[in-house]
């Protein structure tokens, strides 16, 4: 691959999200010109019979493997406003990683606080302990084996519950490992992509 | 004997004589027989390292460094693992756990870090959640971390408790990081740009593994 393809997908469902999503491009334009693709509800896998929003939206987040057009992809939330120069993830990618994601905020006690207790209480048993959080609201990927199959596991685990991807995204990492690098918090929620964490759910 | 708990709901200790709260799923360090009547009054769980008992230990073991490094077993109920003193940083066993004792670290933990080596080259604990390496680096280290890596705004890494399994990436990884300290670099920026340019399959653990009060 000579010159790998880069580009910045949003999933928006609902009118609310899509605005969000058109204020996030508008800031992201101001300093980075990467090509971008926002997947809707016509992207929505027919089959399956997803009713609302919020499964809709994380039905298309664990499949984006299949579904960003882009060789390195930058998935961002809607509600993220990309303000600084987001092409270090790419690097990353560029240098043999093959994701690249930041931590949550939520560590300890408030460890995956939003996650049913029973799928929170699963996925730190299936490591033994509770795991380091991440937060699956900006993330780099590149496409190889090792991500596909990454992919495949975290929308199967997802399939589960199918409530918040979180705690889904930690057990596929576990079951499919990665060569993932840690960024830090300005990539999520600091002065290169800040983040909001607004509740887009309503239509 | 001191034996450690998981806590199940909240409980408050005394730790030199201060009060601390601890919640559920944080770890404290209890006698025996606290940690009995802990766990029957559904307080806190004793750790069932029985459910690692597919894995083999006979590969496993212990390389201490540091000031206080020496050569003496580590217990990991059921288990004790053997153990290296080490100059610099060394991959002695084909499962090594590297340790600076002056560190404190759960180890009732160690099993599950030991078991996770099936799958993933090395686990790391993360150093700081809010100081990155923008703000660790010193200032000698500064443009040669800034040529190394993409970006400097990540966190680093602890490596005074890390998790090895013994193969020609972490080798390479081990070799890259001496070298780099050798030249004058520091310590936990030199294996920050190891293994950003070795590529493991790195677990980047929580903070709490090596401060029990994250």
């Amino acid at each position: 691959m000579l010159d790998p393809s880069c580009g910045i997908v949003y999933i928006a469902i609902g009118e609310k999200a899509k605005q969000f999503a058109e204020r996030s491009i508008e800031a992201l334009r101001r300093c980075n010109d990467f090509e971008v693709t926002i997947f809707t509800e016509k992207h929505c896998d027919v089959q399956d019979a997803f009713q609302t929003s919020k499964e809709i939206s994380r039905s298309l987040k664990t499949r984006l493997y299949n579904l960003s057009p882009y060789d390195y992809t930058l998935y961002v939330d809607a509600d993220t406003f990309p303000d600084g120069d987001v092409s270090p993830g790419f690097e990353t990618l560029a240098g043999g990683w093959d994701m690249a994601i930041i931590y949550s905020s939520s560590q300890g006690p408030e460890m995956m606080w939003h996650i049913g207790k029973t799928e929170r209480e699963l996925t730190a048993e299936l490591y033994g302990f509770r795991p380091l959080q991440l937060q699956g609201g900006v993330m780099y990927f590149k496409r190889n084996e090792r991500v596909e199959n990454f992919f495949t596991t975290w929308h199967r685990e997802w399939l589960i519950w199918k409530e918040e991807d979180q705690a889904a995204l930690l057990r596929a990492l576990y079951k499919s490992p990665l060569k993932y690098w840690m960024l830090g918090r300005p990539f999520n929620g600091g002065a290169v992509i800040r983040h909001t964490f607004a509740r887009m759910d309503g239509d | 004997m001191a034996v450690w708990v998981q806590v199940k709901s909240i409980f408050y200790g005394d730790e030199k004589g201060k009060l601390i709260t601890y919640f559920p799923g944080d770890w404290v360090q209890v006698s025996r027989t606290k940690a009995i009547y802990l766990q029957n009054e559904g307080i806190a769980k004793i750790p069932d390292n029985t459910i690692y008992k597919h894995l083999s230990l006979k590969d496993c073991g212990v390389a201490m460094i540091g000031p206080s490094a020496e050569s003496k077993s580590v217990s990991i109920y059921p288990a004790s693992l053997p153990t290296r003193a080490l100059d610099i940083p060394g991959i002695p066993f084909p499962r090594t756990i590297l340790w600076n004792p002056d560190t404190p670290a759960n180890v009732t933990l160690f099993m599950a870090g030991l078991n996770l080596l099936e799958k993933w080259d090395i686990l790391a604990p993360i150093k700081d959640y809010e100081l990155l390496a923008q703000d660790y680096v010193t200032e000698d280290d500064r443009e040669w971390a800034s040529e190394m890596l993409p970006d400097l705004r990540l966190p680093l890494f602890n490596m005074d408790l890390l998790f090895i399994k013994k193969n020609d990436v972490t080798s390479h990884l081990v070799t890259l990081w001496n070298e780099f300290v050798a030249t004058g670099h520091a310590s936990d920026i030199s294996f920050l740009c190891a293994v950003y340019h070795t590529r493991p399959l790195l677990l980047s653990l929580p903070i709490i593994w090596t401060d029990m009060h994250a």
